[in-house]
């Protein structure tokens, strides 16, 4: 029997990710899985929400084109230099990493604080994909003000959806990152193929008028009625800035630990300007095409959205997004979690994980608010990415020690606790007192969490002058 | 079919045709050759020429 239970069992155990050990040479993978990994996850259920809410946000077309060609740049050059390098030098899991530098005790708080956004996020994704999953049932579907679940229907169609996401990804990276390989060229193609029939709808009936039609009908510069005016900076910042945590923040390392070259960052630009460029534009022109139908309705439902344009396929491909997005989220999630409890099987963590990430989706307003959302979270797990960055490639110029908790034993290290959290506060009073939207809270937060944590750490390794260090023992793959 | 290799080219057709299916229709739709519903049911059917054919080629290096 293919599925007993001991075999099911032993399967999952056999599930290794090397959450506590470098990759070993053995197990690196090629070009082909981080483009397809990158393209599946950033070609995804975000994609049939953050589109249309810049058509919301009334972004207007040369904007938005400018806008994304140059955030996407800088988002493909912070995976490709700030992130990539780290992660193949050490090998290692972001949250291993963390816990050498860190401690194991705020490296816990860390991971808590990580883990509970990811499941948002994943969560988020679990909402989009029931939207479609819930056309044949004729769902009461949610609109733009809704926070909490707004029928029965919909609490169900989600825990349907998030069971089946979580056990996708019990079964581990190698299966997510197959899965999205297989669906990642498929979604490409529907977000094209939906955008492009719809042309003639909306009016553009040769390549001469599209440009008029984007202008007049598309992304008029003329924001939804309650929604804040986006100008160039906030397409260049949020493109720039909503994968954050990932390149940044340095969550990718786990997934770039993998690469056989740190030039595997590059990849990245797969997931940018295919998902993030074209998925973007093709989603805001379905999006706007409903609001001329609909007379500007609040009601916000991708699967309808997409159903209207490309049939069973468009809402399959909603349903399909959502999952290549949550499933990477939930494995990283799991990995989080899994450094704070490494005794337990990934599998146990991954359905854990899963249980929470399904409760969150059954609240809409996660989808409602997720350019918010998306930004603060990339906000506030990246001072510890910057800290990650100067301890790995600048402190050994500084003549000052890497690993400082790993060194000395300690749990707990108060510099880079008083980099997260000074960061934070100073990016708050930003927000609250100067006005600085969150969008534009990073840049300047990121510098700051560098001038502090180093600071801070000359200061504290200065206590620790006399005190015994464990030798240099850098973990490197074999 | 004894040889793999022709066979993974012939399984490997269907899913190319299936990606061209979701995709070429619309374009047809745009110059005004066939209508949306019939985009639809031609990009459903790529879609199944798909998904019932590709995993069988394109995870074949990571399962090795």
């Amino acid at each position: 029997m293919l599925f007993s239970k001991k075999n099911l069992i032993g399967r999952l155990d056999a599930v290794n990710e090397f959450e506590r050990e470098p990759v070993p040479t053995a197990r690196l993978k090629g070009w082909k899985s981080f483009i397809g990994m990158y393209a599946g996850e950033h070609t995804a259920g975000t994609e049939f929400v953050i589109g249309p809410l810049f058509v919301a946000h009334g972004v207007a077309a040369f904007d938005l084109v400018a806008g994304l060609l140059v955030g996407n740049a800088l988002a493909v050059l912070s995976w490709a230099f700030l992130c990539a390098p780290i992660a193949v030098k050490k090998r290692i899991t972001l949250y291993f990493q963390l816990e050498k530098i860190c401690g194991a005790r705020l490296t816990m708080v860390y991971n808590l604080v990580n883990a509970l956004m990811f499941c948002f996020l994943a969560g988020s994704m679990i909402a989009v994909s029931a939207t479609a999953v819930g056309i044949p049932f004729d769902l009461t579907m949610p609109s733009l003000n809704d926070i909490y679940p707004n029928s029965i229907g919909w609490v169900v169609t989600v825990l349907i959806v998030g069971v089946v996401t979580t056990l996708i990804a019990m079964f581990g990276y190698n299966q997510v990152s197959r899965f999205a390989n297989v669906a990642a060229p498929w979604m490409i193609m529907v977000f094209m193929a939906a955008a492009i029939a719809v042309l003639p709808e909306m009016g553009v009936n040769s390549l001469s008028d599209f440009w008029t039609v984007a202008k007049t009908k598309m992304w008029t510069g003329i924001p939804l009625e309650g929604q804040s005016r986006f100008s160039i900076w906030h397409v260049i910042f949020f493109s720039w800035f909503c994968n954050m945590a990932m390149h940044m923040g340095m969550a990718d390392m786990s997934i770039l630990r993998y690469a056989k070259k740190w030039q595997y960052g590059f990849s990245s630009a797969a997931g940018m300007y295919v998902g993030h460029f074209i998925a973007w534009i093709a989603s805001g022109i379905l999006y706007s095409l409903f609001l001329i139908e609909s007379n500007n309705s609040l009601d916000f439902a991708p699967g309808p959205v997409a159903y209207r344009a490309a049939g069973v396929a468009g809402a399959l491909c909603v349903v399909i997004a959502g999952w290549t997005t949550a499933n990477p989220t939930i494995y990283r999630a799991g990995l989080a979690i899994q450094s704070i409890m490494p005794r337990s099987k990934t599998w146990k963590v991954t359905l854990i994980v899963g249980a929470i990430t399904t409760l969150a989706a059954c609240f809409p307003g996660l989808v409602m608010k997720l350019l918010d959302f998306v930004a603060l979270y990339g906000l506030i797990l990246m001072p510890m990415g910057a800290i990650i960055f100067i301890d790995v490639r600048l402190f050994p110029k500084l003549g000052l020690a890497s690993d400082f908790a790993f060194r000395h034993g300690i749990n707990y290290n108060w510099a880079a606790a008083i980099t997260w959290i000074l960061t934070l506060a100073l990016c708050l009073a930003l927000n609250r007192w100067n006005g600085v939207e969150v969008f534009f809270l990073g840049l300047p937060g990121w510098f700051v969490a560098v001038v502090i944590y180093i600071i801070g750490s000359k200061i504290m390794q200065r206590k620790y002058a006399s005190a015994p260090a464990q030798p240099d023992k850098p973990l490197v793959t074999p | 079919m004894k040889n793999p290799q022709v066979k993974i080219s012939y399984i490997k057709i269907i899913s190319f045709t299936g990606l061209i299916l979701t995709l070429i229709p619309s374009i047809l739709v745009y110059q005004g050759g066939i209508d949306l519903e019939m985009n639809k049911m031609l990009m459903l059917i790529g879609t199944f020429c798909w998904f019932l054919t590709a995993p069988y080629w394109m995870n074949k290096n990571q399962n090795r």
